[in-house]
């Protein structure tokens, strides 16, 4: 590990030496990363991502299950990359009891950024799909207001997630808590945030970011809290389209396609609005989630509201009649 | 509320209220440990090779927003009280002020030359040609020994959340204030002795010495708001003032060199120096008289005429 370097200058020099042996011997790299130099034994590839790969791995020293992204680093003659640096650097300021942690960050053959964090049992997808959603109304309420506290508290520092979605809700499942997982906190992933087409990715993105709107804030996470409320109650995404636009018009046969009074702004946010969509009068949020207890309804509704104006905060949402019921003592035990 | 999410270090009037709170608990753990004041002191070799790498820091920054060489400077301290300066070599220093400079440009989306930061770092000698990947391998170092924890929190974190409570109705007053807040800052860096400080504390000590400067007749008001302020420590701001009293009168004594030829009376900085020296005396709780705030405000003018040279010859 780079900290434990006890003279940064001797050790350059070596590295230096070091960088021209692997250019001559120039040795083939395994599909397995070497990382050793975390400290880590690998056990399997959990996923492959756009940016990098995921891996399941154990720490040598403690025994314990951890998760390592390794990311590939591009644009390697600017050195190491601005967003990767200041994503990490925001992840590092994140200390709740919600958000998974990330225990330690290194570098491995010049390209890689290796993000090491705490391991949980389940997500919420495989949760939903695997083991029938949480059926009980107290799980869904416990799973809700956790949610709720970790986003209210990236909120009030200014950090949006920005790809909440049930896989990226992690589980400990002996416990019931919660921890979300795999922020996107800057700005250089929006492009890939607006554009991405991949099957679900779309399922639970805010009508203004499907709207192709870059003026977008904390209300996109809200939305998605919002759809994710609705999957633990229904056992099934709320509007599963293919893409941007199919998903936008599902949206709009459930709640009634946007007017002037129903979202100020629409009208300059999509001029060609009547073009492409039809006037859909809401079927309204009750003839889909129908086993919701009326106060839930309420502030789920508040959730999926389409003016993102109008959208109920994360901070409103935990002070919400839903959650008055619950014995927050037990919230804290479970 | 519009949220600038793209800025790291963003205006701390932006935050909600709630968040008060957790900037000034976490602020410690974004500045150097409190024994590295100490050890630097110990050793005059370590804090030559401090002096040398702030210079080229600031010789690389010159021409951005001062935030970025604070913010550079911020990552040598913390590197330096993380791993030490064990050997001798100019080239080691170049490196380290190059890669601290270019972490903090990221952290900042500041765009800069590496071009004319290699011109710049071989100016003088005929010193090593930095590869980009010999750069970003010390990147990795440094962003190592500070455990990837960049998004320092300095006093300029701080500025509008005092200058709000100053409740200064003009606007092109606040920004007097915060431009020679932040002009204090900036040179009280330099000194080892500013480190031993947090950086709300910092903060607070520079606004209340440039209002003292700018607005010495509203002085007692800003300071009873800071007094007030539970976040606050009031005798270590006390401590600090002092610390940024001293560099600023040697700001002006370097001022006065630079104009060895100007035919400014002496006795006009000898009032400034003697008016400084009655208010130490006093305590900061001075009473201010009708002739003391006449002889002030003669001297506040003649600070302010001086700072312009000063600034220009400093960056070049």
């Amino acid at each position: 590990m780079w900290n434990e370097e006890s003279d940064w200058i001797g050790s350059f020099d070596s590295q230096l030496a070091r960088l021209a042996e692997c250019r001559m011997c120039s040795r083939d790299r395994g599909e397995r990363p070497d990382a050793t130099g975390m400290d880590l034994e690998v056990l399997e590839v959990a996923e492959e991502g756009s940016y990098g790969r995921v891996f399941r791995c154990l720490d040598i020293h403690t025994g314990a299950l951890v998760t390592m992204k390794q990311i590939t680093m591009v644009r390697l003659s600017q050195g190491v990359p601005a967003p990767i640096i200041r994503e990490v650097s925001l992840l590092k300021e994140l200390h709740h009891a919600n958000i998974v942690k990330l225990l330690r960050v290194g570098l491995t053959e010049n390209r890689y950024v290796n993000l090491v964090f705490e391991h949980l049992d389940y997500d919420l997808h495989h949760f939903i799909v695997n083991r029938g959603y949480p059926k009980d109304a107290l799980t869904v309420k416990s799973f809700m207001y956790q949610i709720l506290s970790a986003v209210a508290y990236c909120h009030s520092l200014k950090v949006l997630h920005r790809d909440l979605k049930p896989s990226n809700v992690l589980i400990d499942h002996s416990k019931r808590l919660i921890k979300l997982a795999d922020f996107r906190l800057a700005g250089e992933f929006a492009d890939d945030l607006l554009y991405t087409e991949k099957l679900g990715t779309s399922w639970y993105r805010a009508p203004e970011i499907l709207c192709d709107s870059r003026q977008y804030s904390t209300q996109i996470d809200l939305w998605s809290v919002g759809c994710i409320f609705a999957e633990m109650v229904i056992g099934q995404p709320l509007v599963q389209a293919i893409n941007c636009r199919d998903e936008l018009e599902g949206i709009f046969k459930l709640l009634g396609t946007p007017t002037e009074e129903t979202w100020p702004g629409i009208t300059k946010l999509m001029p060609n609005l009547h073009i492409y969509y039809p006037k859909f009068d809401a079927l309204g949020l009750e003839t889909f989630v129908t086993d919701l207890e009326p106060s839930g309804l309420n502030l789920l509704s508040m959730m999926l509201c389409l003016d993102p104006s109008r959208r109920i905060s994360a901070e409103a949402a935990l002070k919400h009649a839903y959650f008055i019921d619950v014995n927050y003592v037990s919230l804290l035990l479970l | 509320m519009d949220f600038d999410l793209e800025n790291p270090l963003g205006n701390f009037h932006d935050l909600p209220c709630d968040a008060v709170p957790s900037l000034f608990l976490i602020e410690s753990d974004h500045i150097p440990p409190p024994n590295y004041c100490q050890s630097l002191k110990a050793s005059d070799f370590d804090i030559s090779v401090r002096r040398d790498v702030v210079s080229l820091i600031s010789q690389l920054s010159c021409t951005f927003d001062p935030v970025l060489p604070y913010l550079a400077i911020n990552y040598l301290d913390r590197f330096l009280a993380n791993q030490g300066i064990l050997q001798p070599k100019p080239w080691a220093n170049k490196l380290l002020a190059v890669s601290c400079f270019s972490l903090a440009a990221k952290m900042l989306k500041t765009e800069y030359s590496a071009t004319d930061v290699q011109v710049l770092m071989n100016h003088g000698d005929g010193g090593a040609i930095f590869e980009t990947q010999t750069i970003q391998r010390m990147e990795g170092i440094v962003l190592g020994a500070l455990q990837w924890r960049m998004r320092s929190i300095t006093p300029f974190s701080f500025i509008p959340f005092f200058v709000n409570l100053f409740r200064l109705k003009d606007p092109a007053l606040r920004q007097v204030l915060k431009d020679r807040a932040s002009e204090i800052i900036l040179k009280s860096q330099r000194e080892i002795k500013v480190l031993e400080f947090k950086p709300s504390t910092v903060a607070a000590s520079a606004l209340l010495y440039a209002s003292h400067e700018l607005f010495p007749f509203q002085y007692p008001c800003f300071l009873r708001a800071i007094s007030d302020c539970s976040y606050i420590n009031k005798e270590t701001v006390v401590q600090c003032y002092n610390v940024i009293q001293d560099i600023a009168r040697e700001e002006y004594e370097s001022v006065l060199n630079i104009n060895s030829t100007s035919d400014t009376p002496v006795n006009v900085l000898d009032e400034h120096f003697l008016s400084l020296e009655s208010e130490k005396t006093n305590g900061t709780n001075v009473v201010v008289t009708q002739e003391q705030d006449f002889k002030r405000r003669k001297t506040t003018d003649y600070g302010n005429n001086r700072r312009v040279p000063f600034s220009h010859f400093h960056q070049c």
